[in-house]
């Protein structure tokens, strides 16, 4: 299948999905005019992906801003990888949420996610 | 004519860094993000400060502008008004705009239960919005945006309604950044 790759802009983030390596991710800034908009091909990416895993998939954020309405849309996402796992109990699926030194909100938003899905998040403070 | 350098003094005393008011769209709000960023940039040093400050107005002006989705024709009553504003202390996200006075309980009582909770209690609160809906089913944050504003400025959200006519009124907030917590 194909990979999605999108630039960065000043309202929306970059996303590169591999469909070959198994590694996805979102960076930047999300906070898009329309949200659903935005995601909704990333959602649809996953559903196929989901078929046909790789043996590991890891899904990066390393955000710097996301708005409310993204944060349905990343929960989304997170959702679906959830189901991923569900589906195929063997395959390894890791979160890597990354934030800033110091940026405690980022870091507390990424904790909201880790419990409200039941995945292996990872917060990560960049050095 | 109007005494410009008195209303540059004041703007100036009271250290507003931005002053804007007219009509929200989704285009202007691009710039004025962009506008936003670049003068944060340089006026504050600490990120977390910058990056409160610019999400906290991200969500206000969100706000704004999804009342607008649903409003009149008139352009004149989608005029709004925002400001942010430095003091020893803090900075203040300021907003105003117009509204319809029967959407006016529905707001008040979100603020105040938004107020009356503790930290604990609003990422309780926020997480259990989160969770309940699916993206799909809605265009906004569906109401997570004051409860957002309200964790990231660990404050009292300042607001009031001022009654214009029958029909409108008009809602401000203002919403502090203090510079001590962080």
């Amino acid at each position: 299948m194909e990979n999605i790759h999108i630039e960065g802009s000043v309202r929306t983030p970059y996303v590169h999905f591999d469909a070959n390596s198994g590694r996805l991710e979102v960076a930047g800034r999300s906070i898009p005019e329309n949200s659903i908009t935005f995601y909704k091909p990333l959602f649809d990416w996953l559903d196929s992906y989901m078929e046909t895993p790789k043996e590991e998939t890891t899904m990066v954020f390393n955000l710097e801003y996301f708005n409310t309405a993204s944060s349905k849309c990343i929960l989304d996402l997170l959702r679906k990888l959830e189901q991923l796992k569900e589906k195929h109990g063997s395959k390894l699926v890791k979160v890597k949420w990354m934030f800033d030194e110091g940026d405690e909100d980022m870091e507390e938003s990424g904790g909201d996610f880790k419990s409200l899905i039941n995945l292996d998040i990872e917060l990560i403070e960049k050095g | 004519m109007l005494n410009v350098y008195e209303y540059f003094k004041k703007m100036q005393d009271e250290d507003i860094i931005l002053y804007f008011k007219g009509e929200i769209t989704d285009s202007l709000l691009t710039s004025i993000l962009q506008l936003i960023d670049d003068k944060l940039e340089k006026k504050i040093e600490d990120s977390k400060v910058k990056k409160k400050v610019f999400s906290i107005l991200l969500e206000c002006l969100q706000n704004i502008y999804n009342y607008y989705q649903h409003q009149e024709e008139d352009q004149h009553w989608n005029t709004a008004i925002l400001m942010i504003k430095k003091t020893e202390g803090a900075y203040f996200v300021i907003t105003g705009n117009y509204m319809r006075n029967e959407r006016v309980e529905k707001l008040r009582s979100k603020l105040i239960k938004v107020n009356n909770m503790t930290p604990e209690e609003l990422k309780e609160y926020y997480k259990e919005i989160l969770n309940a809906n699916k993206a799909e089913s809605d265009t906004g944050g569906a109401g997570l945006g004051l409860i957002d504003i309200a964790r990231k400025s660990g404050e009292k959200i300042d607001y009031s309604f001022d009654v214009v006519n029958e029909k409108h009124c008009f809602y401000s907030l203002q919403v502090k950044v203090p510079l001590t917590t962080l």
